[in-house]
């Protein structure tokens, strides 16, 4: 017996300045992830800014659109009467601004006529500007003379005389801010001609003022001019959209009358083929049924067809259905029907297909009651079971919901051999759960849709029968293997149907059925460990014989 | 270029930086990968994820305590992710709790690879708490929280994880032995 030690202080030891490389290329992968990630982040800043962007545009494109100016201008006049109430406080207030007093009447004038002259259109305002300016003037002289009583009176009666006047172009002249703007200067100078004092060394001050005014009144004048073609424009397209509006009217007037026709040459069709069938009846020639069925239009059908549509729906008191059933289990919770302990593990059905015959029996136009036998085989599956085995016991026979008793092979919790060796070849395995039930269904069925194609709605009970009951653990390579069977099923239980029907009626005789159900099981097992609470939907293909 | 020049290049996504850092400490780092995963793929994988889980919170490093045990700790906890959730049912039966762990110390295989292939064999849970505990000296509270079970699971599932060992090195101890009879 040599020296003994504990195993876990034997591998600290062996492992404390363990080291090893990994890959070569582990870093570029590194790299590349980090440069994606970066990547990522960036990428929402420009959707955000691209996502402005737009939103920005279209919202221009919405201000500009042309169709917007078509409508009357109204709501700009309010607008520019304020600005015009604005300038005649700025005409009260002027007396008290050192820069505009200074400026001379004189250039005010020469400002005034250029604007007269650049602008033909708006002479007549500008007229009246310029009888309020000479106004102003006299008010200036007055105001070195009189009181500053006198003087404020003068300069309201002036203000008023330019609202009086800027109001009166507005209304004539469908005026733009630019506009109100370069007659909102006009009058602010025409406000400094209410200024008294004169000072020389200012006068080259006021004369650049002056020239700038002019400039903006020029600039004022090239854009009235621009507004004005713009408006044209829009006029012509205005025309234009308003004719092409009334062709497109004309044209579904005409369509409609088309469409009037095609109708009243259907009704004559109708007319002329229920016409050549009495004939042909008459005349007992069924051979020459086909080829005036063939040439008769599709039409909406009549009260008489519908009711014999429904007929075919309707008129039987047996029905007997053998039909297929695609089926899928699973729970409405999180729970394991195996064990507690596996409820995280990811799980899924298996789909299975299960078949059964079944007889309705109407009692009256709506409704029916059904019964019916039908085999439901249901698997699932629950996934990355990791397999320990210790001292030869394998922990997967330990799970609370398998009873590996039942096993034939292996009479107890020592597996057998050929287990043995399977759990010992595969580390992870899948866990199959192989049940199956014989059904007895006991349904009402209520048709809310009773045409050629009619709909149900059905609801009822099934009794559950426990035909097979068996667990196999599964490896990845298909392998499989018994290992038990669920200890708590029982024998016989409930479950509860829902289900929504689609039938087609081929003829008074024969009907294609399409029916989606969900079944729920009320009480399947004795003791519920993993807190299951199977279901399983079934979707039914099945043909009718009526009777 | 010291340690803390290099974490604050690191910090502004340097990847000169980067790659010098990755360099200095990947090999650690992956022995402590392939201790905690299951083959060398994974370990890689999980080195993968660890440095670039570094990269991104090195800013978040505020230059107290070791920046290795820092990175350890990160690259521990991307393998605890890993595994931590892996479905695992423990035999019922505890008959072998008070069986002796220890080894005799000449019945130990000498190479390294096949003490790590005996660690990487171990189930996914044995093998967490066995290093968490042997190698990386942690007790078993804070396994019990790091790894969401008890304190007596802790307990138990390295009792478990040293007999499993144990078994199997006998196992290759007993093979060897024999293969050095049969060939003389």
């Amino acid at each position: 017996m040599g020296n003994r030690k504990d195993i876990g202080k034997l591998f600290n030891e062996r492992f404390k300045d363990f080291e090893q490389a990994p890959g070569a290329d582990l870093w570029d992968t590194i790299a590349s992830e980090l440069d994606q990630k970066n990547d990522r982040r960036i990428a929402p800043l420009w959707l955000y800014f691209g996502g402005f962007l737009i939103v920005g545009m279209l919202t221009g494109l919405l201000y500009w659109a042309p169709w917007s100016t078509l409508a009357p201008n109204t709501n700009e006049v309010p607008e520019i009467v304020s600005t015009t109430q604005a300038s005649q406080n700025e005409i009260n207030n002027t007396s008290s601004s050192s820069i505009e007093r200074n400026i001379s009447n004189e250039k005010t004038d020469t400002k005034l006529t250029d604007n007269t002259s650049s602008i033909p259109s708006e002479t007549e305002a500008i007229a009246n500007q310029n009888t309020s300016n000479n106004n102003a003037t006299t008010s200036s002289t007055s105001l070195t003379t009189n009181t500053s009583g006198v003087a404020t009176s003068s300069q309201n009666t002036n203000a008023n005389n330019i609202k009086n006047t800027v109001t009166k172009t507005i209304g004539t002249k469908n005026p733009t801010g630019r506009y109100t703007n370069t007659t909102n200067t006009t009058l602010n100078q025409t406000a400094i001609n209410t200024s008294v004092q004169d000072d020389a060394s200012v006068q080259d001050d006021a004369r650049v003022a002056s020239i700038l005014g002019i400039l903006q009144t020029m600039k004022s004048a090239s854009q009235e001019a621009r507004d004005q073609k713009e408006l044209e424009a829009k006029t012509a397209y205005q025309a234009k959209i308003k004719k092409e509006l009334a062709t497109a009217i004309a044209a579904q007037k005409e369509d409609s009358r088309i469409t009037a026709q095609k109708w009243l040459d259907s009704l004559q069709a109708i007319e002329k083929a229920e016409k050549i069938k009495k004939d042909a009846l008459a005349t007992a020639a069924p051979k020459e049924e086909k080829p005036v069925k063939k040439k008769a239009p599709k039409l909406p059908k009549t009260d008489e067809e519908r009711e014999k549509d429904r007929k075919e729906s309707v008129d039987y008191k047996f029905a007997i259905s053998p039909y297929t059933n695609i089926l899928s289990y699973g729970s409405l919770t999180k729970g394991s029907s195996i064990d507690n302990r596996l409820v995280d593990n990811p799980r899924d059905a298996i789909g299975t297909i299960g078949y059964g015959i079944r007889t309705d029996y109407k009692f009256s136009e709506r409704s029916s009651i059904r019964f019916g036998i039908g085999l439901a085989p249901l698997q699932y599956k629950t996934e990355n079971f990791q397999v320990l085995i210790t001292n030869n016991n394998v922990n997967i026979f330990q799970l609370s919901g398998i009873d590996p008793q039942n096993l034939e092979q292996s009479g107890g919790i020592e597996p057998s051999p050929e287990a043995l060796a399977f759990f010992n070849s595969n580390d992870v395995v899948s866990i199959e759960q192989d049940i199956s039930y014989i059904e007895v269904p006991i349904d009402y069925q209520y048709r809310f849709l009773n045409k050629r194609l009619s709909m149900s709605f059905n609801s009822g009970l099934s009794l559950f029968v426990l035909t097979n009951n068996r667990v196999f653990a599964t490896a990845d390579s298909g392998e499989s293997i018994f290992i038990g069977r669920e200890t708590s099923l029982k024998d016989l239980s409930l479950a509860l149907n829902l289900g929504l029907g689609t039938h087609y009626n081929f003829s008074d005789k024969w009907r294609l059925d399409v029916e989606p159900a969900f079944k729920y099981q009320l009480n399947p097992y004795t003791d519920n460990i993993g807190n299951f609470k199977p279901y399983y939907l079934g979707l039914q293909f099945g043909i009718s014989y009526k009777f | 270029m010291e340690l803390v020049q290099l974490i604050e290049k690191c910090k502004k996504s340097d990847r000169q930086s980067q790659q010098i850092l990755y360099n200095t400490y990947k090999d650690k780092l992956f022995a402590l990968c392939l201790k905690y995963c299951k083959n060398r793929a994974e370990a890689e994988d999980n080195l993968q994820d660890s440095f670039i889980k570094i990269f991104q919170s090195i800013k978040t490093y505020n230059g107290k305590g070791s920046f290795e045990g820092w990175m350890k700790r990160i690259t521990i906890n991307r393998a605890i992710d890993r595994y931590k959730k892996e479905p695992f049912i423990e035999p019922i039966t505890d008959q072998h709790l008070k069986e002796d762990t220890t080894v005799d110390i000449d019945e130990v295989p000498v190479n390294l690879q096949q003490m790590l292939a005996l660690i990487q064999e171990l189930p996914s849970r044995y093998r967490l708490v066995f290093n968490l505990y042997e190698l990386d000296n942690h007790t078993h509270v804070e396994i019990s929280e790091i790894l969401g079970i008890s304190v007596g699971t802790s307990k138990s599932n390295l009792h478990r994880a040293k007999l499993i060992l144990k078994e199997k090195i006998t196992a290759t101890y007993t093979t060897t032995q024999k293969n050095s009879i049969v060939n003389g």
